[in-house]
């Protein structure tokens, strides 16, 4: 059970001041959605948001509804929610295939170009704020 | 008992032995001292006859010479010398003494006057010269004294001749002594008495005064000095001889009238031989008898000997069947033992022994092989059920030692019987209630009367047999029992499930032997998971057949908690009490990821063979000490993933454990026979295992065997678990082994792990949004479809709605070809379905 219950896991980066980088890892769904839910709650607080999917084998309607609606915060807030998707086929990718997700989210194949397009942001942000 | 028949006619014989042998030696002392006694009486008597000799010599010689003295006298006193008429005495005298004849006198007689001048003699012998009487002392002597005289010694002699002079006084009318009337006598005259006297041929002597022998012919004497120390009458037992030679015996005595000395000399050796005859004849006769005796002492001795070892030998054939009966478990032990006892003990004998039967309505026969009687095996048969009817019927002993007797003491006896023994023995065997439990007899092909001992130890089998039949009975009864209740406890039926075979075989082992506290269960929980079991309880009988139960149950009422083998055999080892011991081997089976996990605690190994390589493999790994050593945080579990067409078989020790071989020589013997049956289902496997193992082990304790086989990956999975979120990562890993194994693409299995999260998802926020219920999850692989069907029994609670929810559906839809959602007062059904490529 032990080595079940380590499947779905979090790793917080903070990235630089003003972004964080939440890596999921292994399995998410209904039962570690709430556990997300107040680790992106506290995350972005202040910051934009990369969610690294790279390491992530498996997420439900539950996560990609939490996703979403943190996307929704933080852009309301005015800040950027994107993700990073590897190329390479698989669950996520299929998932996000299938579910057409991807036209919501500005998605990354690697955390360099995610970066860079977050301070991009956060530099144009500053320049229209 | 067993001592004092065997060991007190040794003693006692051994006490005899010594008594006899003391005898003899007290009867060789007494014998000896009586015949030594004799001995020395018969010494004394022949002492004493000698003496009697001398004193008889004695008296004849002083006889001889009164009758010569009494002859002088009255010659003296005839009319010629009483006148002096020379011319008529000269007469009368040559009358007397004539010439040339046999006078009365030996050698002469004449008549002296008072002067000293013979005047008158008549001499024998013509030519016989002038005696010579120089010593004419007596003349005056007897002049003087007017008494008779006889020489002292031989006086003078006569031609060639000692004489002895005789003189006696002659007188006249008127009485004056007118002169001497004397006579010579040879002493050679005295040896005519010799022969009279039976003195022997030697040792008489016969000596003047002065110690020179008179009477001639004998041994000349060497040591006259000894005479002159004898005096009167009397024996010297052991002294010089006359011949001075030493061990000789005198008899001596002095003769009255001439005062002469008779001594009779005889060496002892010659005087003492008849008593010493007597005396050796004695010994020899006491020595015979003590050879006798010795030789009776010995036989008996030898006897006692031969009885002891022939009691010895009985005594090792006593206690072997002791042994034997002690060890036997069922009452066909029992008779076989006694019948291979009574076969040793009287190896020419048919034994048979009879048995009741448990329901008391005949007889079970078993008899020595041995003795070439009955020659064939029908006519046998006849004489063993006869015989043994016959001892059973009787209720007492039967002793018949001769033919004959068999046919008054038994009529209606068979014939066959009759033909065949001519001796024959049965006693009952009865128990020490006095129930009648069989009976054996010996039959005899020739007259054998059986000794007293033999008897004894035959009434004596008959006890011991009895007492044996006793407690197999008894252990019949309790074994009967202790079966009863196991098959009671043991699974009649495994669960079935789909694409695994899964089969049980018990093994009560050896019927006469107490049952085991083997067992094995298999469980299948409602999330498809099969518990699996297999165990032993250390000892026999009811108590490891309860302690059995005990386990089960705990196995049962935990395997539907736990998915872990290692937790099943922590909570087993809670019923095992510190004096109790048991193995055990616990293990899950997933039929859909086809995962086996397993712990061992102190149980052999389970084998697990490939199914196509056909390669068989120890389950080595997790193992623990038994259940009652081990602590449970020793207990470890460990998993493999099956190979396709897996077979696993697990047992008791009872199948691979033979006394005298390593437990891996039993267990590579299962391997190679297991490995050369991959091909085989569970049951014809199981078959074999029994039929090819089995009585290559040969061991009498029970087996338990159980046979898991991989069929297939099944077609269905079919699970249902508690609506826990948590378990769902469980469901989804499992699930995904199984459609990978069914050969699903990577998008059908990811699309369908989906749906199903969506699906239970949906069960769990709105079938039991408040606590869990059940929730059961059917995937259904047809032919290029895939169906699914996730039910919940709860009742639909619509939730708020809001931007976090209700995207679930529509994923669902966007993996699978249709999605249906039921509700009703059941619970709410969930149905997807999606063609494969």
């Amino acid at each position: 059970m032990s080595k079940e219950r380590q499947i779905g896991t979090v790793r917080v980066e903070f990235a630089s001041k003003r972004t964080v980088v939440v890596a999921l890892i292994g399995e998410h769904d209904l039962d570690s959605r709430s556990a997300l839910r107040a680790t992106l709650a506290y995350a972005t607080e202040s910051r934009n948001l990369l969610v690294d999917l790279t390491a992530c084998t498996f997420i439900d309607s539950a996560v990609i509804s939490l996703l979403l609606a943190t996307q929704r915060r933080l852009e309301a807030a005015g800040r950027r929610a994107e993700l990073i998707v590897p190329p390479h086929p698989g669950y996520v990718t299929r998932l996000f295939e299938v579910t057409g997700i991807a036209s919501v989210f500005s998605v990354h194949s690697a955390r360099s170009t995610a970066l860079a397009s977050i301070a991009e942001f956060a530099l144009l942000g500053q320049k229209t704020a | 008992m067993e001592e004092v028949f065997a060991r007190g006619g040794i003693a006692y014989r051994r006490h005899l032995a010594m008594g006899a042998l003391l005898a003899v030696l007290l009867l060789v002392v007494v014998a000896g001292t009586l015949a030594w006694g004799q001995y020395q009486g018969a010494q004394r008597t022949a002492l004493g006859n000698e003496r009697a000799r001398a004193v008889l010599a004695g008296s004849v010689i002083d006889s001889y010479f009164g009758g010569e003295l009494a002859t002088l006298r009255s010659i003296a006193g005839s009319p010629p010398v009483v006148g002096r008429d020379t011319a008529s005495m000269q007469r009368y005298f040559t009358r007397l003494q004539p010439a040339g004849g046999h006078g009365l006198f030996g050698a002469g007689l004449a008549w002296i006057d008072r002067a000293g001048v013979a005047r008158v003699a008549a001499l024998r012998g013509a030519d016989a010269r002038h005696p010579d009487l120089s010593d004419r002392s007596f003349v005056s002597q007897v002049n003087a004294t007017g008494t008779p005289f006889v020489s002292e010694r031989t006086n003078g002699w006569f031609g060639r001749e000692h004489v002895i002079v005789m003189a006696m006084p002659t007188r006249d009318l008127r009485g004056h002594t007118t002169g001497v009337l004397a006579a010579a006598v040879r002493p050679q005259a005295l040896m005519i008495t010799r022969g009279a006297l039976d003195l022997g041929d030697s040792g008489l002597v016969i000596l003047d005064r002065e110690g020179r022998s008179v009477v001639g012919g004998f041994t000349r004497p060497k040591n006259l000095a000894l005479v002159r120390t004898l005096g009167g009458t009397g024996v010297r037992s052991d002294t010089v001889g006359l011949d001075g030679t030493s061990d000789h015996a005198l008899a001596y005595t002095t003769s009255a009238i001439p005062g002469w000395t008779i001594v009779i000399d005889r060496p002892r050796a010659v005087l003492f031989s008849d008593a010493r005859r007597g005396f050796f004849l004695e010994l020899a006769l006491v020595a015979a008898a003590v050879a006798i005796l010795l030789f009776l002492i010995a036989l008996i001795v030898l006897h006692g000997r031969r009885e002891a070892e022939r009691e010895r030998t009985r005594s090792r054939q006593r206690h072997e069947l002791s042994n034997i009966l002690g060890s036997a478990s069922l009452g066909s032990d029992v008779s076989d033992g006694l019948v291979a006892g009574l076969a040793e003990a009287f190896p020419d004998a048919l034994c048979i022994v009879a048995l009741e039967d448990a329901d008391h309505h005949g007889l079970t026969l078993s008899g020595s092989a041995e003795g070439a009687f009955p020659s064939t095996a029908a006519a046998r048969a006849i004489v063993v059920e006869q015989a043994a009817t016959l001892a059973y019927d009787s209720g007492a002993a039967i002793v018949i030692g001769k033919e004959p007797g068999l046919r008054s003491t038994l009529p209606g006896v068979h014939k066959a019987l009759l033909g065949a023994a001519h001796s024959f023995y049965a006693t009952p065997l009865v128990n020490r209630g006095g129930s009648r439990l069989g009976a054996l007899c010996l039959l005899f092909a020739h007259t054998h009367p059986l000794s007293e001992s033999e008897q004894a130890q035959v009434a004596w089998y008959a006890e011991q047999a009895a007492t044996a039949l006793d407690r197999t009975t008894a252990f019949e009864r309790e074994h009967e029992v202790a079966v009863r209740l196991q098959r009671s406890l043991l699974s009649e039926r495994l669960p079935e499930v789909e694409g695994v075979e899964l089969i049980g075989r018990y093994n009560a082992g050896g019927a006469g032997l107490e049952v085991g506290g083997d067992w094995y269960d298999a469980v299948r929980r409602s999330d498809g998971i099969v518990h699996v079991t297999v165990g032993d309880v250390a000892g026999h009988g009811v108590t490891a057949a309860v302690l059995m139960g005990q386990l089960r149950n705990a196995f049962r009422a935990h395997a539907y908690e736990h998915t872990s083998p290692a937790e099943l055999l922590r909570r087993m080892l809670r019923h095992v009490d510190e004096d109790e011991m048991a193995t055990a081997l616990c293990l899950t089976l997933d039929p859909y990821t086809q995962e086996l996990t397993y712990a061992s605690a102190g149980h052999p190994p389970s084998l697990l063979v490939d199914g196509d390589a056909a390669v068989v493999s120890r389950l080595g790994h997790a193992l623990a000490p038994p259940l009652g050593y081990v602590q449970a945080s020793a207990i470890r579990e460990a998993t493999v993933e099956l190979p396709a067409g897996a077979t696993l078989v697990a047992y008791t020790d009872g199948l691979v454990e033979r006394r005298g071989w390593s437990i891996d020589a039993g267990i590579d013997l299962l391997a190679s026979v297991v490995g050369s049956s991959a091909a085989l289902a569970a049951e014809p496997l199981a078959d074999r295992i029994f039929e090819e193992v089995a009585p290559h082990i040969g061991s009498h304790d029970d087996i338990a065997l159980l046979i898991v086989r991989l069929l297939e990956v099944p077609r269905r999975m079919d699970i249902e678990v508690p609506s826990d979120p948590a378990s769902m990562v469980t469901i989804r890993r499992r699930m995904r082994a199984w459609l990978e194994l069914r050969g699903l693409t990577d998008d059908e299995r990811d699309d369908t792990l989906l749906a199903v999260s969506e699906a239970c998802n949906n069960a769990i926020e709105h079938g039991y949004p408040l606590e869990p219920g059940p929730l059961r999850v059917l995937v259904e692989h047809g032919e290029g479809t895939l169906v699914i069907r996730v039910e919940d029994r709860g009742a639909w609670h619509p939730t708020s709605p809001s931007f976090e929810r209700g995207r679930g559906i529509p994923l669902m839809r966007a993996v699978m070809d249709t999605a249906e959602i039921e509700h009703d007062g059941r619970g709410t059904r969930v149905l997807l379905s999606r063609l494969l490529a």
